[in-house]
């Protein structure tokens, strides 16, 4: 997102921009499906699956929303308080864990 | 970026820091508050999860052809809708509209295939509190997770044709094109963790 060369031409005429990102989406998706069907690890699956997840998310947050053309205080006032509701909401899930001992 | 004397005058009164208009900062507001909802309900299903080691997983290839195709529609009707904003934003008004019914048909087709798949559990005998899978939750979770994103893309649908219609006749600017936009791709953005977290982590081939 360093590409600061003055593009405030916030919504220039090429549509390529968006071409490139559905295609890049699409791709990924793929990717996803491929993976799901290559035998490793519930867990290793998860991680892979999300990392991608978040790749695409920033894909459609960047170009489809036009993030990238916001002002830098819009964009981290943003993704910063999305960031630090998924780190407070996953203090909960070791205690998922203790489902398992429930009763034992 | 800013210089500091900059960013002090930014934030000082008298301006819009943000330097966006206060649709489109109500928006992204209302979206940030919706993601919330859904990293809340991400967060439970994954609690209920970790709890039950035979969570079920009952998605054979067919059902993830599917959410892939479902997928592909979502995906393609967010591109169609960066362009009808792109149009609206050169003034081009009815190219505008012609790709935000594109986006119209993307979402109705999602939806389409989403009430089929669903028909397809149901009669397999899955409900909100059973299913022929052993963990009851695992319904619990798909539903709710699933029908709550449903109900996102059915209200992105009304939001999108009344847009349309105002634009067509002139009641409405780019800036409301861009706002039901952003709303769209929030919706197919929530799209790109159910299909792995839900669908792909209970195939049934694993």
């Amino acid at each position: 997102m360093n590409d600061s060369s003055a593009t405030s031409a916030e919504h220039s005429d090429s549509l390529k921009p968006y071409m490139g990102t559905w295609l890049a989406l699409l791709a990924l998706t793929l990717l996803e499906v491929a993976l799901g069907y290559v035998s490793m690890s519930q867990e290793l699956l998860m991680t892979l699956l999300l990392c991608l997840s978040v790749v695409k998310a920033a894909l459609i947050m960047a170009y489809f929303m036009h993030l990238k053309h916001e002002k830098l205080t819009f964009v981290v006032t943003l993704v910063a308080s999305l960031l630090f509701i998924m780190v407070a909401l996953c203090g909960l899930l070791p205690d998922g864990l203790r489902m398992l001992t429930l009763g034992r | 970026m800013t210089s500091e004397p900059a960013l002090a005058a930014d934030w000082s009164g008298g301006k819009s820091p943000y330097a966006v208009s206060h649709l489109k900062l109500g928006m992204w507001l209302f979206i940030v508050g919706d993601a919330f909802t859904f990293a809340a309900l991400f967060v439970g299903y994954g609690y209920l999860r970790l709890g039950h080691p035979e969570w079920p997983r009952p998605f054979d290839t067919g059902s993830i052809l599917q959410a892939s195709l479902m997928t592909f529609f979502l995906l393609s009707s967010s591109a169609t809708m960066a362009v009808a904003v792109a149009k609206a934003r050169k003034g081009d008004a009815s190219a505008a509209v012609q790709h935000m019914v594109l986006t119209v048909i993307g979402g109705l087709l999602f939806l389409i295939v989403h009430a089929l798949e669903w028909r397809h559990l149901i009669q397999q005998g899955a409900s909100l509190f059973s299913n022929p899978w052993g963990v009851p939750l695992f319904t619990g979770c798909f539903f709710t997770i699933t029908g709550m994103h449903m109900a996102h893309v059915a209200s992105g649908l009304v939001v999108l044709l009344v847009i349309a219609t105002k634009l067509k006749h002139q009641h409405a600017t780019a800036d409301h094109v861009e706002v039901a936009g952003l709303y769209w791709h929030f919706v197919d953005l929530v799209w790109m963790f159910i299909f792995p977290l839900i669908y792909l982590l209970s195939m049934r081939t694993r």
